[in-house]
């Protein structure tokens, strides 16, 4: 079935099967590699995209879900937001292996665009469901704190 | 022994390992070099003097890593290794991958192209000190050649080399092409410890981590070759099972769907007649 989606701010045609997930249209129809498979069944966030702005795991959310809806992924994150997470994160140096980690980005972004200056209460929250095999949540929790001082500064 | 007869032209024996020999303030080690006459020049206009680095007219140095970089640091690593021995500037370095190609990039220690067991540095260490000594020795050459002037009295800092007598200097990129016409030297000098900058700097960035901050890491699963298939293995449902059978018609029917193939069964308690 054709499908016309909103992904990264750009209509993309795409002709899949209605219940195929979102994330294999966005890594094998359109080649947006950067969202991982992990797990396939939500539990562990590295398939982590924005639906209407929203964290959302693509790994269980089939195609026919997202039609009207704004899709981004780490491919299309930009603004004075996404720079200042993804900066924190180079200086803090998050990643090792790094497979997490667009996951891991998505998901501090839609925190920070909901709750500007997150407590570490409110960081754990949120990031809970991004899991990462290599233990990088200290880091994770200290970038988050370092964005949110860069977009208050 | 054998690698003789693989020598550049114009070596002797001087080319086998002279380890712990002092020589103008560092240590002498010979290399083995692929005959060919010349550094090679790439597509791009790069200069390669070995297998190992690339330099580019705008003065970007390239390493490239034998190991994968799985969050252990490798490509950083490598890269400061190399680029110590180079005087590199380090905000100039970036690493790739090298190519498959067993008999340049094999694991010293496992003699075939694999990274694991904690080798990747321990195997690398002399051998990308070597190319990074050697390729700061052919830009050394390009200069000396250039300017008219003993490569001796040739300082090397932050990939700019200089001639301070003269006042004359030029950047690494600047030699590029001169370089690229030059033979890759076959000694060259190791620097003490005592004279490292780069090894052993603390907080020095890991080169992996921007792209994995932005999705543009790559990994193994994210490659798309030209006519690639994806093969899925269906598992038995209890430990232990082994194929009873295989209807294979209705999976074929799937758009998409090239093969299925049993695998065969492995009988573990009796040989085979």
């Amino acid at each position: 079935m054709k499908y016309q989606l909103t992904i990264n701010d750009k209509v993309r045609e795409v002709d899949v099967d209605p219940g195929t997930p979102l994330l294999w249209v966005l890594r094998d129809d359109l080649q947006l590699t950067g969202t991982k498979y992990s797990c396939g069944v939500a539990q562990c966030g590295a398939c982590t995209v924005h639906i209407d702005g929203k964290p959302t795991r693509s790994c269980v959310l089939p195609v026919n879900a997202v039609r009207g809806r704004e899709v981004t992924t780490i491919e299309g994150v930009g603004g004075s937001l996404a720079a200042a997470v993804q900066e924190s994160w180079d200086e803090i140096q998050v990643p090792q292996c790094g497979y997490c980690q667009s996951g891991q980005v998505m998901t501090a972004i839609a925190l920070l665009d909901k709750v500007p200056s997150p407590s570490d209460d409110e960081i754990s929250a949120a990031m809970t469901g991004n899991i990462c095999r290599c233990a990088t949540y200290p880091r994770i929790r200290k970038a988050v704190h370092q964005a949110a001082g860069k977009l208050e500064g | 022994m054998r690698r003789i007869t693989h020598r550049a032209p114009g070596l002797d024996r001087r080319q086998i390992l002279k380890g712990g020999l002092a020589i103008g303030g560092g240590i002498v080690i010979g290399l083995r070099l692929t005959p060919r006459a010349v550094a090679e020049m790439t597509a791009e206009g790069e200069v390669m003097p070995n297998a190992f680095v690339r330099i580019a007219p705008d003065g970007t140095i390239t390493v490239l890593s034998k190991h994968i970089e799985f969050g252990q640091g490798t490509y950083t690593g490598l890269a400061t290794v190399l680029a110590e021995e180079l005087d590199a500037d380090w905000s100039q370095v970036s690493v790739e991958s090298a190519p498959a190609d067993v008999e340049k990039y094999k694991n010293l220690f496992f003699g075939v192209q694999g990274t694991g067991g904690s080798t990747a540095m321990a195997n690398s260490w002399q051998q990308m000190r070597q190319a990074g000594a050697t390729a700061r020795a052919l830009l050394v050459a390009a200069a000396a050649e250039t300017w008219g002037v003993p490569t001796g009295e040739i300082t090397v800092e932050e990939s700019v080399v200089s001639h301070r007598t003269s006042g004359r200097s030029a950047t690494f990129g600047e030699l590029v092409d001169k370089a690229a016409t030059l033979e890759p030297p076959t000694e060259v000098s190791l620097k003490y410890p005592s004279d490292f900058t780069l090894i052993g700097r603390e907080n020095l960035p890991r080169v992996d981590v921007p792209d994995k901050a932005r999705g543009k890491a790559q990994f193994t699963f994210d490659l798309d070759l030209p006519g690639m298939l994806t093969a899925l293995i269906a598992r038995p449902p209890r430990f232990g099972g082994s194929v009873a059978s295989v209807d294979a018609e209705n999976a074929k029917r799937i758009p998409g769907v090239v093969e299925v193939v049993t695998i065969p069964r492995r009988d573990r308690t009796r040989h085979r007649p």
